[in-house]
């Protein structure tokens, strides 16, 4: 069994007042070579990530030889408030690059990866953009865009399945079993424009950086085929060495269940040790 | 408003390194006695832990130094998610109001202890000096705690079922996995034995903290009963996926750790 260390470690402003998990494997040597992991938090959980992911993942990374840091944005979590008056995108990111700079100026890591899942996608896409340390980017149900096939088979799925045609015969007699159409369920990300995102994206695939996108089950709302990624960004397809797109239609938006938690695990150590090792 | 100051750090145990995050009571009023805060189990620990860094920040403004920290397999401890129970979550527990009292120079413990964390809350008060309990929302009983917790993997299971997620129907024989968490058998009956009896709280002062909503389901036998305006929706699929807000229990603990004769 391998093994490995973490240490608190707490860095940026307030007095250094953001809060993180930086998880070194016990022989270091290989891992001095790789990029650092970073995580931070999705939607206002603090750092360990949902059910824990991140911190089952830091660990099987470790196994691996890669270093990782499992951190607080500022306000959440642990840590303390940064800054006041940025806008929340902004500062998020700035507390990222903060992140960055520490790892750096302790020698803990000179180049990273990012991981972004659901609502951290959205500041992990810009921080990557914004800063040439970051070698690689991990985007889990981030950034999605219908396009005429998924406007299809989204038709065409929810025209055909039990709970919808439950929905018209109840409809019809207006009965009081209308409330149990479909459940509420929602993910809201608001994604900035479709062809600024890809022009983004060919911008870090030419200073050199790789990408694995991870879409689940759990968002069909707009993504809902393997391929779509490809049809959501047409220009990317010169880049397709660098980018992976992975599509997990039988997974559930958290991973849930015991026979797919391994899944984004795997996915990822596969593409880390593909990608850098 | 005085900066808060929080201490993360690991403390060695007999299962392993737990994280803690010690805070520093602030302003001139030096207490005698601590305030430890137990979370519920790993369903519940994401609602919470907002809650609790208020609850903290309360305590501490008014002078208090108090403790959080993470059970073993839980959070930032060590330990694979689901390989401990109940049992090993009170010898952390313990572990946890050790470092606290050496920590802050105090004698004896407040300790606020919410769903399955009340149970701990009770056992602590019968292994060390406790002045003063506060058990949130107690469930009922283990049963009534699995029941809830059942409550939410049906939700779980309702949403993947619209989105054509493949659902398992069985799972491995030795664990049951909970609403995205695997639990072991053993953890499972331990929890499914826990009852509440006149006796399993021996603190000098006890309170059931109730939310709104709850009234008939979590008095604790022998213990003063407060009702808080917050509802918590303890078995609401979309609640537990977010930070919880609760300014009125937050109010209420605050003022029974104040007063706990009241």
């Amino acid at each position: 069994m391998s093994t490995f260390s973490e240490k608190i470690v707490r860095f940026g402003a307030s007095n250094a007042g953001m809060v993180g998990i930086y998880t070194v494997p016990g022989a270091d040597q290989l891992a001095a070579e790789r990029p650092t992991v970073v995580f931070w938090n999705v939607g206002v959980s603090h750092r360990i990530g949902p059910q824990r992911h991140y911190v089952q993942l830091s660990r099987h990374l470790a196994a691996l030889n890669y270093r990782s840091l499992r951190f607080d944005l500022g306000g959440l979590g642990d840590s303390q408030t940064q800054a006041a008056g940025n806008m929340r995108l902004d500062q998020e990111v700035a507390d990222i690059k903060s992140a960055l700079d520490f790892l750096e100026a302790n020698g803990l890591g000179h180049s990273f990866v990012l991981v972004g899942f659901c609502s951290s996608a959205a500041s992990a896409h810009p921080a990557a953009l914004s800063d040439p340390r970051v070698q690689g980017l991990v985007m889990i149900d981030g950034y999605g865009y219908a396009t005429p096939m998924h406007t299809v088979l989204h038709t065409v799925r929810r025209l055909a399945s039990p709970g919808n045609i439950w929905s018209r015969i109840s409809r019809v007699f207006k009965s009081r079993f209308k409330k149990l159409n479909t459940p509420n369920i929602s993910y809201f990300l608001e994604f900035p424009p479709k062809d600024r995102v890809e022009a983004e994206i060919i911008s870090m695939s030419e200073r050199g950086v790789r990408f694995l996108y991870i879409y689940t089950g759990g968002i069909q709302s707009y993504y809902n085929h393997a391929q779509q990624f490809w049809r959501m960004f047409p220009l990317l397809g010169k880049y397709r060495s660098q980018i992976t797109a992975k599509y997990f239609n039988d997974v559930n938006h958290l991973f849930s269940y015991q026979k797919n938690r391994g899944t984004m695990i795997q996915t990822i150590e596969h593409w880390l040790v593909d990608t850098f090792a | 408003m005085s900066l808060i100051i929080t201490d993360p750090q690991f403390i060695e145990t007999k299962n392993g390194k737990l994280f803690t995050i010690y805070h520093e009571p602030t302003g001139d009023i030096a207490r005698s006695s601590a305030v430890l805060l137990l979370y519920s189990g790993d369903q519940e620990y994401k609602m919470l832990h907002w809650a609790y860094r208020t609850i903290a920040n309360r305590l501490t403004q008014a002078g208090w130094p108090v403790l959080r920290f993470d059970y073993s397999a839980t959070g930032d401890s060590a330990g694979v998610t689901g390989s401990a129970d109940i049992n090993a979550w009170t010898e952390d527990a313990v572990a946890a109001a050790k470092y606290l009292l050496e920590r802050s120079g105090c004698d004896e413990l407040h300790i606020v202890g919410a769903r399955l964390g009340s149970f701990i809350a009770a056992r602590l008060s019968n292994l060390l000096p406790v002045l003063n309990c506060i058990l949130w929302d107690s469930p009922q009983s283990g049963e009534h705690y699995l029941e809830d917790l059942q409550q939410l993997e049906l939700a779980q299971r309702k949403v993947d079922r619209f989105h054509k997620v493949a659902i398992p129907k069985r799972h491995s024989s030795d664990v049951a996995w909970v609403y995205g968490f695997p639990m072991t058998k053993r953890a499972v009956t331990l929890i499914r034995n826990l009852q509440w009896q006149p006796e399993s709280v021996s603190s000098a002062y006890a309170h059931s903290l109730v939310s709104a909503g709850r009234e008939q389901l979590s008095c604790v036998p022998g213990t003063k009963y407060h009702v808080a305006a917050d509802i918590v929706g303890w078995t609401d699929h979309f609640a537990v996926q977010d930070a919880l807000m609760a300014p009125e229990i937050v109010k209420a603990i605050v003022n029974i750790v104040g007063d706990p004769a009241k």
